[in-house]
């Protein structure tokens, strides 16, 4: 609300990014008058545009008198900051633009390349917009997605996380351990803590056994505590005869 | 009577080397196979990555992953790609600090030939794909890793390819972890589905449903970004 000098609105920007490729058809859509129009009938007030490797130059306007100031670029290092300070972003399909721009809860249209020739990188921009986080188009129909488009109706993203798949990973290590320590005679149950890479052995058997069998995996154990404490989950074996006195043993274990 | 001889020894070492590999295709997926040796030496994960999002992705994985287990880390990155290496500098230099006077082990950085670019035809990616395979031969035999991470880049095939054979020929049991990148909703990418179909992978993920109602050994695990 600031900078309304001369009658002027406040700087609404339009960034446009094919990040490291050639996207021409992109950068001469946003040329058009057509797609210009749309914007300042939209009430954008500056289009900047990161071109990339493409070699079509569009006009360079400095704005006023109801059009729209345009700018360009072919790289940048501060990508981050161009995005952070749009209205509206407008990218080639490929993720990482994607989902940068997603992160930074800005609007964005993604325009899908025709030319590339294994095009897959449509598949995410209309699954995105099948959730409504984004809107998807082709060069040719980008000034109608402008002149249709109901930001509000827009969903933010929540992005992923990567906790479940690391857990997996994980997991074959434990599994492993696991199996080799349920076939030494008297153990009853296992409990891994991945996270804390603990392992308690409840049962009666010998200290050094576990640590041999840890070891015959290829992995690393030592003895870290000793108690006759029971805890809850087991494991293993379900049928063992209930022993006298089982003791827990606990190891550092070593993955992978 | 030579060349009975002679043909017999080649039945016996064909028959030899099918039963070797049904063993290794059978085995894979299933757990580490016990090493007995191998316990001392610290245990190397290749982390091939690729332009176009992979590196990205990877990263968040790896920023997932706890870093004492997954430890000697060696990144692989297309010649062609300047950008994914040095992310992963970035990436091992802020884990440095996060250590703060631990000491972490050195990671290596290497640089691979591409079997395909984006956009070059199939036809003409089968004779780039060879000298690529030889050259992830060369690096195979230097690194041996224990541990594989891949999502999706061409470089990945050539290597999860003689991590394989590593298994048959008896040379390193390797572990493949592979991610389908996000950008796969519909159709897995052609390094996805080889190492799918071939079961090389010993794990794989998907970031979409709909890729693992197609392919029902894959886990589908949601977006990683």
């Amino acid at each position: 609300m600031g900078d309304t000098e001369d009658g002027l609105k406040p700087k609404k920007l339009v960034f446009v990014t094919v990040g490291t490729t050639c996207f021409d058809a992109l950068v001469r859509a946003m040329d058009a008058q057509t797609v210009k129009q749309e914007l300042v009938r939209r009430g954008y007030t500056h289009l900047l545009i990161q071109m990339g490797r493409g070699s079509y130059f569009p006009t360079k306007s400095g704005g006023g008198n109801g059009s729209i100031a345009v700018d360009y670029f072919t790289f940048s290092s501060s990508i981050a900051d161009l995005l952070r300070s749009a209205s509206l972003v407008i990218s080639h399909a490929g993720s990482g633009s994607i989902f940068e721009t997603l992160r930074l809860a800005k609007p964005l249209i993604v325009v899908v390349n025709e030319d590339l020739m294994d095009n897959h990188q449509s598949e995410l921009a209309v699954e995105l917009e099948e959730r409504k986080h984004l809107y998807c188009a082709r060069p040719h129909t980008l000034h109608q997605t402008i002149a249709d488009m109901n930001l509000e109706s827009l969903i933010p993203y929540s992005p992923g996380d990567a906790t479940p798949i690391a857990k997996i990973i994980n997991r074959a290590c434990e599994k492993a351990v696991r199996k080799a320590l349920c076939k030494i005679k008297g153990v009853r149950c296992v409990e891994i803590e991945a996270a804390l890479k603990k392992i308690t052995v409840l049962g009666n058997m010998d200290r050094k056994v576990i640590v041999k069998a840890v070891r015959k995996t290829g992995r690393r154990a030592e003895l870290w505590a000793s108690s006759s404490s029971s805890f809850s989950s087991c494991h293993c074996r379900q049928e063992d005869p209930p022993s006298p006195k089982p003791a827990a043993s606990g190891f550092w274990l070593s993955c992978f | 009577m030579a060349l009975n001889l002679a043909i017999s020894i080649l039945v016996i070492g064909i028959a030899l080397t099918l039963i070797r590999l049904v063993y290794v295709i059978a085995r894979t997926g299933k757990p580490l196979k016990p090493t007995g040796r191998g316990a001392s030496q610290p245990i190397g994960t290749l982390i091939v990555l690729g332009s176009g999002g992979h590196t990205a992705e990877m990263l968040n994985l790896l920023g997932r992953l706890p870093k004492d287990r997954f430890s000697s880390r060696v990144y692989i990155a297309a010649a062609t790609d300047n950008m994914s290496l040095q992310k992963a500098r970035l990436f091992e230099s802020s884990l440095v600090k996060e250590a703060g006077e631990k000491v972490v082990e050195a990671s290596q950085f290497f640089q691979i030939y591409r079997s395909r670019e984006v956009g070059q035809s199939y036809l003409t990616s089968v004779w780039t794909t060879l000298i690529a395979t030889a050259h992830a031969l060369w690096l195979m035999i230097r690194i041996r890793p224990k541990v594989i991470l891949c999502n999706g880049p061409g470089t990945c095939i050539p290597l999860c390819i003689i991590a394989f054979l590593f298994k048959v020929v008896g040379i390193r049991w390797s572990y493949v972890f592979y991610i389908e990148s996000i950008a796969r909703v519909q159709r897995l990418s052609l390094s996805g589905l080889i190492l799918y179909k071939l079961h090389i992978a010993d794990q794989f993920f998907v970031q979409w449903p709909q890729l693992q109602r197609k392919y029902p050994r894959a886990h589908y695990v949601g977006c990683l970004m």
